[in-house]
């Protein structure tokens, strides 16, 4: 199983480890809900370094770029970053991504941790001769800093000031630290709905920048958190809320479709008018929870399928999201969950469940 | 510590023996396998079972576990006040975590269930 510069971190902190794709990954340290709470309301720092970043330079990179992602890469300047997807020839979901402009011939790709290999695969088929692609997951280390309290932490650590630093762009800055002068790209974006900053920096100082956060107070998030927090936002998680059985309208993720000029899958994207089932999120009066995989019934008959369902720490109630029938999708619908037991009333909820970002 | 007092079952229930009824709960090892409770769904009262059926089940954030009958009894009382706080299930397990008492028993089966040092020996197995 891979492992994290951080694996040894967790043990020692008692994490219980779980493999996820592939990683012996942290679910949780003291409880998910206690981790889920010190985001919303202070600090949580999160060991995300599974998941993979290729560097794209080149002459040919920003065209390369527009060719194989949704996002519009023309206009991305250096400084900011975008989020998009890679879809496959038939117009659906491989993989969601965001794409760093570095310079004007240069981008970073922050891909998911199970389809890294996929990713970069694909990437590599279509590679045109003025273009490098490099793999530099393994020593790239991501470590998120996110909460309320996320902004003032880093601004004490670094000695640096984060006020001008807008949603979805980025600054890289250049520290000494125990001897070492380390480069880290601070880019202000997350997975958890609350204001919080992605940090990327060479692995080997991993443990040196994971201390200087803890004892100032952040607290170590697994997981299990990590997934109540972003679907308390209603981000979908790839290869579960979407994926290579999804286009990319049935989720309503078409504003991170560009309308001008082509890219891979764009003719076979299915037109919103033509969607069998649409995404929608859902809160369930009481405790029990939606999991994945159970059927979405109206009236007895089933019109979709749940993806995501968590008790919501913040809400302190089930919420969930899935797909199903378009003409059951207004908010306020009331549908049933099939739990292979007693049916659960859920009702067609506005979607984010909770946002706190700006 | 696994209390010294109760008799446990492999699906890491606990039973304490109480007269003629018993008192029964999940252990420590169970809450802390599960994480944070969010959800009991108590037996309903009166209701019959034998050893191993379906009692009720418990969610936590991440997953859903059945909790199953110990021995053969008849549901006499639930602990109510777990349906609006859960997290006693994690906070005490073997005391305010209790789950519900069954009567009607065989106090002979209480006593072929593991004891503590058998319990202990079961999950570091």
């Amino acid at each position: 199983m891979h492992k994290t510069p951080l694996n040894q971190i967790h043990k020692n902190l008692n994490a219980k480890m779980v493999d996820f794709g592939g990683w012996e990954m942290p679910v949780q340290y003291e409880g998910i809900i206690a981790e889920h709470h010190a985001t919303r309301q202070n600090v949580g720092i999160f060991d995300i370094c599974h998941m993979g970043e290729f560097i794209i330079k080149g002459a040919g990179a920003r065209d390369f770029l527009s060719k194989m992602l949704t996002t519009s890469i023309k206009s991305l300047k250096p400084g900011k970053c975008r989020y998009g997807f890679l879809l496959n020839d038939n117009g659906k979901i491989q993989d969601d991504l965001i794409t760093y402009c570095l310079n004007e011939n240069e981008f970073m790709l922050v891909v998911n941790a199970a389809p890294t290999q996929t990713d970069l695969q694909w990437l590599i088929q279509h590679q045109p001769k003025d273009v490098k692609i490099i793999d530099v997951s393994n020593e790239t280390a991501k470590i998120d800093i996110q909460g309320p309290k996320s902004r003032e932490i880093i601004e004490q650590v670094f000695k640096i000031s984060l006020k001008e630093l807008g949603y979805f762009s980025w600054e890289g800055i250049a520290v000494e630290i125990e001897n070492q002068d380390i480069e880290i790209i601070i880019s202000r974006t997350g997975y958890t709905g609350e204001l919080g900053f992605e940090l990327y920096f060479n692995a080997e100082a991993s443990e040196i920048i994971w201390n200087l956060f803890t004892t100032k107070g952040a607290v170590p998030v697994g997981l299990g958190a990590r997934d109540t927090l972003r679907l308390e936002a209603s981000l979908p998680l790839s290869g579960q809320d979407m994926g290579i059985d999804r286009s990319p309208a049935e989720g309503n993720f078409m504003k991170f479709i560009r309308k001008t000029s082509d890219f891979i899958g764009k003719n076979n994207i299915t037109p919103t008018s033509q969607l069998k089932e649409i995404l929608i999120g859902f809160k369930i009066d009481g405790r029990r929870s939606a999991r994945h995989n159970m059927k979405i019934l109206k009236d007895g008959i089933e019109i979709g399928i749940v993806t995501s369902g968590s008790y919501s720490p913040t809400l302190e109630c089930s919420i969930g999201l899935g797909y199903i029938d378009p003409k059951y999708s207004a908010i306020d619908t009331i549908i049933e969950i099939d739990t292979g037991r007693k049916p659960l009333q859920a009702t067609i909820s506005q979607m984010p469940f909770y946002s706190n970002v700006k | 510590m696994i209390p010294e007092n109760l008799k446990y079952t492999k699906d890491h229930e606990w039973v304490l023996l109480d007269g003629d009824t018993i008192t029964m709960g999940i252990t420590n090892h169970a809450q802390s396998e599960l994480g944070d409770i969010t959800f009991v769904e108590l037996p309903d009262l009166d209701t019959e079972v034998s050893k191993g059926d379906e009692l009720c089940t418990i969610e936590s954030v991440k997953a859903a576990a059945d909790v199953f009958a110990p021995i053969n009894g008849t549901v006499c009382t639930i602990n109510e006040s777990l349906e609006d706080e859960p997290e006693k299930l994690n906070q005490s397990p073997y005391t305010e975590g209790w789950i519900c008492k069954l009567n009607n028993i065989d106090t002979k089966e209480v006593s072929n269930l593991m004891d503590a040092t058998a319990y202990q020996n079961f999950i570091d197995a």
